[in-house]
């Protein structure tokens, strides 16, 4: 790994169980370099969204976690989220102010910045994602994919050094999906894409991480790793639809 | 559209009346909680049988709505559910009170029934005025509010988790209702035999979404403070409207203006 460049997420042998008896994740070490993009995959289950709220400080592991060079600890916790945002997986549990304009400017104005500094964070997060006609709709009366952007852009309004993303494809219909692989390639913010939407991931990550059995099977090159069919299926997952493509279609075959 | 679905919409929709832009709108909300907190406690402190120091009151609130443009209308739909509380606790009075109060020959009103009309009033009328802080505030502009007048961060936390937690806790009842219904074909409501695994379900799930969305909140930098209303200052149309509320309140309270015009006429 190339020295010269930050590191922006190392872990090093994070562990965690929530019972004491299978752990969810185990022994658990990476470095992540400034502006890299990584992909998590993994089954259902796997701890790919336990790895994140480990790294937010929402749940405590074992071992060591240190953002941009801040150790992970109570003190730093504040330090850290301003730096990191996480879109959660279920939108409904990110969207909790009367407009989404409200639920937006949330957390610019708990951050310190003013009214006014937070509508300008807001209009951009909103231009970006090309929703600016929900900016004061109720998140309760937005359609599934809405409120899945509108769930992204609550953190993009943060302006995060580190995005850390669950399931940010799921309930987004193609278009939606497509506008979201175009905005995703074109921030400059790092990024941690945990997905079962193999093609995005391909699309928008150059590197993928693969948990299986609470550990990291595989770190590698996103092509290398997404390609390699018997590794995916050994992990109960399977090629994404662009290599499958090349195969021919057997609707028999399962 | 079932029970639980209309009492989200009517949730929802006091949010909604909140982002209408009004005078009363317009007015920061430490001025309007001021305000209603000094009602409130003026109307409170009536004698139980000073039903004709109470009357003009109402001036206030039916003032307010009409600044606001909120119909009042909306306020009594909103209040059907409480009203009858408020009527069972002082329908009892009438009954056990029929000490004469004014005796018109043949009407005659007892102290018990004066009580019972002076109880009714006064719930109403704290109501009304606790609607109309909510409707053109909103929980966070209160809760902001309520920070200002230094209410612990705790307390005031406590609000505003709980007004999000009903919604919440309502959509999840109705995710688990409308499962029931749809396995449960011709059944009206859910029957008794599955109360418990419902109300378990509905507890365990609550409780997981509750943690989820606390956990949103803390992630956006939420530690109690309400740091989004610091910059909403007060300006001289708040101070303003506060004064002429305030004296207009302890006028009301102190001078019985029932009895004053009355006087004139007699």
């Amino acid at each position: 790994m190339d020295k010269s460049v930050e590191l922006v997420i190392e872990l090093n042998g994070l562990h965690f169980s929530y019972d004491e008896k299978t752990s969810v994740l185990e022994d658990i070490n990476l470095k992540v370099r400034k502006g890299e993009r990584i992909g998590i995959i993994g089954a259902n289950g796997a701890g790919k969204s336990t790895l994140f709220k480990l790294l937010t400080g929402l749940l405590t592991g074992r071992g060591e976690v240190e953002i941009a060079g801040t150790k992970l600890e109570k003190k730093t916790l504040c330090e850290i989220r301003k730096r990191m945002g996480l879109v959660l997986q279920d939108s409904d549990n990110q969207l909790f102010m009367p407009t989404l304009f409200d639920d937006m400017a949330f957390g610019p104005r708990n951050y310190g910045k003013s009214k006014e500094e937070a509508e300008i964070a807001v209009n951009k997060a909103l231009g970006m994602l090309g929703i600016e006609e929900l900016k004061y709709r109720s998140c309760t009366r937005m359609s599934g994919g809405e409120k899945r952007m509108a769930a992204i852009a609550t953190i993009l309004a943060m302006e995060p050094e580190i995005i850390l993303m669950d399931e940010p494809s799921i309930t987004l219909d193609p278009y939606n999906r497509r506008k979201l692989i175009n905005n995703l390639n074109e921030m400059d913010q790092t990024l941690l894409i945990a997905s079962h939407d193999l093609d995005m991931i391909l699309e928008t990550c150059e590197r993928v991480i693969l948990i299986d059995n609470a550990k990291i099977t595989a770190d590698g090159r996103a092509e290398d790793i997404l390609s390699d069919k018997e590794l995916l299926e050994q992990c109960h997952l399977e090629l994404p639809l662009c290599f499958q493509q090349a195969m021919p279609y057997n609707r028999d075959s399962n | 559209m079932n029970r639980i679905t209309s009492a989200m919409m009517e949730l929802m929709s006091m949010d909604e009346l909140s982002r209408d832009s009004s005078f009363v709108h317009a007015r920061n909300p430490l001025a309007k909680l001021i305000v209603t907190i000094i009602y409130i406690v003026a109307v409170l402190s009536f004698d139980i049988t000073n039903l004709t120091g109470l009357i003009p009151m109402v001036l206030i609130p039916v003032v307010l709505f009409s600044l606001s443009g909120i119909e009042i209308r909306v306020c009594f739909y909103k209040l059907r559910i409480i009203l009858p509380l408020i009527i069972f606790i002082g329908i009892w009075n009438p009954i056990l009170n029929r000490t004469s109060a004014l005796d018109l020959g043949l009407f005659v009103l007892t102290e018990g029934t004066l009580s019972f009309l002076t109880l009714l009033l006064k719930s109403l009328l704290a109501l009304m005025m606790s609607f109309i802080l909510v409707a053109t505030t909103g929980i966070d502009g209160i809760c902001a509010g309520l920070r200002r007048i230094h209410v612990p961060s705790i307390i005031v936390s406590l609000i505003l988790i709980t007004y999000r937690y009903i919604s919440l806790l309502l959509t999840e009842a109705e995710t688990l209702v409308t499962a029931y219904t749809l396995r449960a074909p011709g059944q009206k409501g859910v029957h008794v035999s599955a109360w418990g695994s419902f109300l378990g379900q509905l507890l365990l799930r609550s409780m997981d979404r509750a943690n989820e969305l606390y956990g949103s909140m803390r992630l956006r930098g939420f530690t109690g403070e309400f740091h989004y209303a610091d910059n909403d200052k007060i300006d001289g149309t708040d101070i303003l409207f506060t004064l002429i509320c305030l004296i207009v309140i302890v006028g009301f309270r102190i001078v019985n203006i029932s009895r004053l015009i009355g006087g004139i006429f007699i």
